[in-house]
């Protein structure tokens, strides 16, 4: 009966989707195959994906975004590349958090400021071009240059070639991590030779190979024939974008795909009792938090960015928005494991009376309507969200309603929140980035001046001098307790809120085996392993 | 020919007018009806079940179901009527200046644009209109409005080219009347009541049509209850609290049950065209 009604409401959805025209796949349909992706009747005649019983032949993997460009050095698209077998970068961090050689075939640290890294011979590009070490370094370059949430990865690196297949990588400073620094999604290698901008002429790596793309609705792969190392068995990949929540839950329940990911936690309770999916929630390094645009007046007063973070609940808001999957963390290291002690610094409790008290000293007072005014103006706050935080923004509204602060709520898809940073006509946006990698990286990429994920043009001297300490770092100790001050630092001038680690659960068929639950799911998804049977 | 009066069963008119009477009262009360504050949130009374507490339940926020239903009725009936009475006073406009002024390049141009209207359909307008003013009531409202009218001049254009046939034109035009005058003393009064019972229908559609816009989140945002973002809401939950559509839905249906009873209920008691018995 449960399974009827998901196929109805899965009907329902997609007719409702389709209206928006977001998941219509105008591209010139995936190749014939027992697909999983067949319509509501044939899900419900085959409970399962592939359930009829031919050799499985197609991965249907859905995310709530995917692409919008094949250009690896486009904002996320390298991610979404990676999620799927299409690119790679010379390691990669494993399940277990530990940095694993993928394209280079080992990595050596000759003394505290230099790195050898040795390149696999047999690799690739798609073209049948070497990846060699001219290659690799133009690859870089490329995504040095162009992609700006590359650059904390790669600002710190100098690389020259040593002969075809070794590279040299000297370093800005001591001890640097470069095989985790060249692990990052945003560090794919391509050919840079290359146009980027369409399938027939696009140049990876990995083990599967675009053959269909229409962007931010589907892409479909097949494997790569001259892959360097160990190929897959599944023949076609395709990966969809499913951006309204409800129905990403209806297209797993139904069987119609293998990998769902960001399941939301208000769905969990379908999931119970179901012997057909199961759902995989591995812990994620990374913190949702509120970007705060410092250029707005009525934040550019510490008092008030430290009212919006003493009068966030987030207990409350773990509770409303996250379904009670997540525990709440008042600094942005606090997600990571390694940082246990950044979970309640600064903001130790939920504390509206302080909250009130920073406000009125702030000059912000209290009226009639229950708004805080200053010189006749309201204290106001317009909140953008996009994808599933739509509930988080509702609920931290109504928090700072409590407080007095005007705050809107504007939900809709992420390239409104990026047309607006563009223009800088927006005051709070929601993001969770991973905290999980070099200090110096992802501090640097949040919180110096030009930091990539610096949205809201945080400009600090004691943290910039704290960073510049942390560069120059040697000792594991010194730089873990330099992070933690940084971290301090930034939480107590509050240009970011944080709130939580971001809920991370993703949907697996029972057909598919060889899934690797991992913290990064949105970019570690398809893997040689993974296998198809007939259920 | 003669004319009879109206002998079929009113009951569809009463039966809507009471419904209606029920909602409005219900609606329009709101603020005196509604047991709790809609937007207040209270995260220890979650996804409650309907009790002699909350008589809806509670959505994930907490808040009480019925309190946003009510008060969620405001914002769509208002809404609808705000749109519908735009619609109607542009698509009378137009429909007499194209009717009165028949077989003009004023006409053509009018019926071309209304071509073209018609041909668009109506979601991808409202969502083009989203994405170049962004969501929210009024620019939801403006895209309603810029499609609506055209139904309302079409009809309004054919009454009107009816009418001109009649003698009582022919005698205004001998006596000299004005264009304006002949527009506003002879054709209005005969253009109202088709287009009366059109727009009761309409409202119906409009009402339907408002809350698929608000559940696709180009309406109303948030805390602001609204009946078609209320059951958007209410889905993510639904295996869990299906009681969170029932609200919503059901006023939608009602409402848009009582408008249609009333519409079909005044056509046959004004369509001119109805009464008429050969």
């Amino acid at each position: 009966m449960r399974k009827l009604w998901s196929v109805v409401l899965l009907g329902l959805s997609l007719a409702v989707a389709g209206c928006s025209g977001g998941n219509s796949n105008t591209g010139n349909g995936s190749p014939a195959s027992s697909s999983p992706a067949g319509s509501a009747t044939q899900s419900e005649a085959s409970p399962s994906p592939q359930a009829s019983g031919a050799e499985p032949q197609e991965l249907v993997v859905i995310g709530q975004e995917i692409n919008a460009s094949l250009d690896p050095v486009k904002p996320l698209t390298s991610s979404y590349l990676r999620n799927i077998g299409a690119g790679e970068a010379l390691f990669k961090v494993n399940a277990g958090g530990e940095v694993e050689p993928s394209l280079a075939e080992s990595a050596t640290e000759v003394d505290p400021t230099t790195w050898e890294i040795k390149l696999r011979p047999e690799v690739r590009f798609w073209s049948g071009k070497a990846v060699n070490a001219d290659a690799v370094i133009a690859s870089l370059e490329r995504s040095k240059s162009l992609d700006l949430q590359a650059q904390p990865f790669l600002n710190d690196l100098t690389i020259t070639k040593l002969d075809d297949y070794t590279l040299q990588v000297r370093t800005n400073r001591e001890h640097l991590p470069v095989p985790l620094n060249l692990s990052y999604y945003q560090t794919i290698i391509h050919n840079d030779e290359a146009s980027h901008e369409d399938v027939a002429t696009m140049d990876l790596t990995g083990m599967y190979k675009v053959t269909e793309f229409a962007p931010k609705q589907k892409m479909v792969l097949a494997i790569n024939e001259d892959y360097w190392g160990r190929k897959p068995t599944i023949p076609t990949v395709v990966f969809e974008e499913i951006s309204d929540e409800q129905t990403r839950v209806l297209s797993a329940l139904s069987g119609r795909s293998h990998v769902t990911l960001n399941v939301p936690v208000s769905s969990l309770t379908q999931f119970k009792d179901n012997k057909e999916v199961y759902l995989s929630a591995a812990p994620a390094a990374s913190t949702q938090t509120i970007y705060l645009n410092l250029s707005q007046p009525q934040l550019q007063d510490v008092r008030v960015r430290q009212a919006l973070s003493w009068g966030a609940d987030r207990d409350e808001l773990v509770i409303l928005a996250a379904e009670g999957q997540s525990t709440p963390v008042t600094t942005w290291l606090g997600s990571n494991p390694a940082y246990a002690a950044a979970k309640n610094a600064v903001y130790s409790q939920f504390d509206a009376d302080k909250a009130a008290g920073l406000l009125d000293e702030a000059g912000w007072l209290k009226e009639s309507d229950g708004i805080r005014y200053k010189d006749g103006k309201p204290l106001t706050v317009r909140l953008m969200t996009w994808g599933g935080d739509k509930a988080l923004g509702e609920a931290l509204q109504s928090q700072w309603t409590r407080i007095g602060v005007k705050a809107e709520v504007q939900h809709g898809d992420y390239s409104l929140i990026e047309t607006a940073r563009e223009s800088g006509d927006w005051d709070a946006s929601i993001e969770a980035w991973s905290t999980f990698g070099e200090e110096y990286a992802v501090l640097s990429g949040q919180y110096s001046s030009d930091g990539g994920a610096n949205y809201g043009g945080y400009k600090d001297e004691e943290t910039s001098r704290l960073l510049e300490e942390l560069k120059k770092a040697g000792d594991p100790q010194s730089r873990h307790d330099l992070a933690l001050q940084i971290n301090e630092r930034v939480a107590q001038q509050a240009p970011v809120i944080s709130l939580f680690p971001r809920p991370q659960v993703t949907a697996v068929s029972g057909s598919l085996q060889g899934f690797e639950e991992h913290f990064r799911q949105f970019e570690n998804v398809v893997n040689a392993n993974l296998t198809l049977t007939a259920q | 020919m003669k004319r009879r009066l109206n002998s079929k069963n009113p009951a569809s008119l009463i039966i809507g007018l009471v419904v209606l009477a029920i909602l409005a009262i219900a609606i329009l009360g709101a603020p005196l009806l509604a047991p709790y504050d809609p937007v207040a949130q209270n995260a220890a009374e979650r996804l409650e079940k309907p009790s002699e507490k909350h008589w809806l339940g509670t959505d994930r926020f907490g808040r009480d179901i019925l309190s946003r239903t009510l008060h969620g009725g405001q914002t769509t009936l208002l809404s609808s009527l705000l749109a519908l009475c735009a619609a109607l006073a542009i698509g009378l406009l137009v429909g007499m200046a194209a009717g009165m002024f028949h077989g003009s390049a004023l006409d053509h141009i009018l019926m071309r644009i209304i071509d073209v209207l018609l041909a668009f359909p109506f979601m991808v307008f409202a969502m083009v209109i989203a994405g170049l003013f962004g969501t929210g009531l009024v620019h939801l409202l403006l895209a309603v409005v810029s499609v609506w009218w055209v139904s309302f001049a079409r009809l309004t254009r054919s009454v009107v080219l009816h009418a001109k046939n009649e003698t009582s034109y022919a005698a205004a035009k001998v006596l000299g009347a004005s264009n304006l005058a002949i527009m506003r003393k002879e054709l209005l009064p005969k253009a109202i009541s088709p287009v009366l019972i059109l727009a009761t229908f309409e409202l119906g559609t409009l009402i339907l049509s408002i809350a698929a816009l608000s559940f696709l989140g180009l309406g109303a945002q948030p805390p602001a209850p609204e009946w078609g973002s209320m059951l958007a809401d209410g889905r993510a939950h639904f295996f869990q609290a299906p009681h969170i559509l029932i609200g919503p839905a059901a006023f939608i249906v009602a409402t848009v049950l009582a408008f249609n009873l009333i519409g079909e209920g005044l056509r046959d008691r004004l369509d001119p065209y109805e009464k008429l018995e050969l």
